[in-house]
């Protein structure tokens, strides 16, 4: 827009200062200003001969209802669906229910969340091979500080008849001590193991002990 | 169907699921609390006997620990044979360490191991005892270590470096010598000084003491490790140094001298070293 046009929208309006006026009239000095002029002031006098029909009070809303739908976008919908206001309809039983449900949950995960496994977890678990040559013996058992020391839970086996029992265990990273039981009732370490400490019983311990990306083989 | 009539079927479905859902952990929570009940009930104890042992057993268990925990321990000792009163005690070194708030599970873990092996019960309450007042030791070293600067970014951390520092202890490593580690530690470097560090430091320092090194030569050995910025696992590689040392024929102390010549020099043999190609290759895998 150009400023004799922005002038002559004030001068149509009636809102020029004096000044503005003085500045409209000097611009009218230009032939071009005087055309622009005269074309508002056809279109004027033409409005002013048009016949003019009455407006229905509902006009505003009729033209709204007209117009296409705006897309808002979907995050705004979940929003405004989120905080529009709601009525809450209950009964009793419904609220007895609930609460029901509240109450037992917390001994639900209790319960569930009980001591883990050894071999469960986040970290990943290396796979440990002990071995025990006991030739005549019927029966080795691995025991240890991963399985509690229980005597007759982990079993190894003598697959080659010659007496060389031998198990895998998968074992999180961490140090663990152990030995191993032969029929039984005879302790015995494993000589081959790394590390061995007391146990404060008079005995020794095998102790291997799993770094945090290593498998080990701990026996022959 | 209207909404109204809708609202209570998704209740009652809700009310069915979630009973449902909880069903089970209600029959396990039930089944875990009358663990030790059944463990008395059916064991060859005369009343008195199990009146005595059930008094200590629920005192363990209302200081907190798992009564599924305090109910095998009991069932150990009565399948070994244990005699109420030397039951009892066992029950009480474990009761102790858990007052004392003390990682109770190493403690536990001894007493198990002591009636596997068929200890007499005596000598399973002395090595236990021995156990709490080493973890005991070890909490207040660990404690000195985080006045001094060891940063614990779990509290797991500073539980697992109670347990190292104790078993530390009890390989006949001093407290003093714990101190000059963890000073050296909270000395590192800003990110380096962690009580996962310390754990580890402590745990070798262990192992070369049962390697045959003298606890100071052992502790310095690992110390200067820790001076020259080995991260948690290039000080378990001092390990497998200190062997490698022994397998030439070098008496521990020499071979502890030498690792911490090679730490002072920058040269570790299980550095990637260059070919003269200029190739970073690895340096054959130590024999274990």
């Amino acid at each position: 827009m150009t400023r004799f046009e922005e002038l002559l929208e004030g001068h149509l309006a009636g809102e020029l200062a004096p000044e503005e006026e003085r500045e409209f009239t000097a611009l009218l000095a230009q032939a071009e200003n005087r055309r622009t002029l005269m074309a508002h002031q056809t279109t004027a006098v033409l409005l002013q001969g048009v016949r003019r029909l009455p407006l229905s009070p509902s006009f505003t809303e009729e033209v709204l209802a007209g117009l296409p739908e705006p897309r808002s976008p979907q995050w705004a919908k979940v929003w405004d669906s989120l905080w529009a206001p709601r009525a809450l309809r209950w009964n009793l039983a419904s609220a007895l229910a609930v609460i029901l449900v509240l109450a037992v949950t917390p001994l639900a995960w209790r319960a569930l969340s009980g001591p883990r496994a050894i071999l469960t977890g986040r970290q990943p678990a290396a796979v440990v091979r002990f071995t025990l040559h006991a030739p005549g013996a019927e029966r080795v058992s691995l025991v240890g500080d991963f399985n509690g020391w229980r005597s007759d839970e982990i079993l190894l086996s003598d697959t080659t008849g010659q007496g060389y029992f031998s198990g895998a265990l998968p074992l999180k990273p961490g140090r663990y001590a152990y030995m191993f039981v032969i029929d039984g009732t005879k302790w015995v370490t494993d000589p081959t193991a790394e590390d061995h400490r007391d146990d404060g019983f008079g005995n020794k311990n095998a102790v291997v002990t799993i770094n945090e990306t290593e498998q080990v083989d701990d026996g022959t | 169907m209207t909404a109204r009539k809708r609202a209570p079927r998704v209740m009652l479905t809700a009310l069915v699921a979630g009973l449902a859902l909880n069903g089970v952990a209600i029959a396990q929570e039930t089944a875990n609390q009358g663990e030790l009940a059944r463990t008395l009930e059916t064991a060859d104890l005369s009343s008195e006997a199990k009146a005595l042992v059930r008094h200590k057993a629920l005192e363990a268990v209302h200081l907190g620990l798992a009564e599924g925990e305090v109910a095998e321990l009991v069932q150990r000792g009565v399948d070994r044979g244990v005699p109420a009163g030397e039951l009892t005690r066992l029950l009480e070194v474990v009761t102790e360490a858990k007052r004392q708030d003390l990682p109770v599970g190493r403690v536990l873990d001894k007493v198990k191991e002591g009636l596997a092996k068929r200890v007499p019960p005596e000598r399973i309450v002395n090595a236990a005892s021995r156990m709490s007042s080493e973890l005991a030791t070890a909490r207040d070293l660990i404690r000195q270590a985080e006045r001094e600067g060891v940063r614990v970014a779990k509290a797991r951390q500073r539980e697992k470096a109670i347990e190292a520092v104790a078993e530390a202890l009890g390989q006949g490593v001093p407290p003093s010598e714990v101190a000059k580690l963890s000073r050296k530690v909270a000395g590192a470097a800003p990110r380096a000084g962690t009580m996962s560090l310390l754990d580890e430091g402590v745990e070798i320092a262990a192992d070369l003491v049962s390697m045959g090194l003298s606890p100071p030569d052992a502790t310095e050995t690992v110390a200067e490790g820790i001076s020259q910025g080995l991260g948690r696992r290039d000080l378990n590689r001092l390990r497998e140094g200190l062997a490698r040392e022994l397998k030439r024929g070098a008496s521990a102390e020499e071979g502890a001298q030498q690792l911490r010549e090679q730490l002072r020099s920058g040269r570790r043999e299980d550095r990637p070293r260059r070919n003269d190609a200029g190739d970073r290759r690895k340096p054959a895998e130590l024999v274990r």
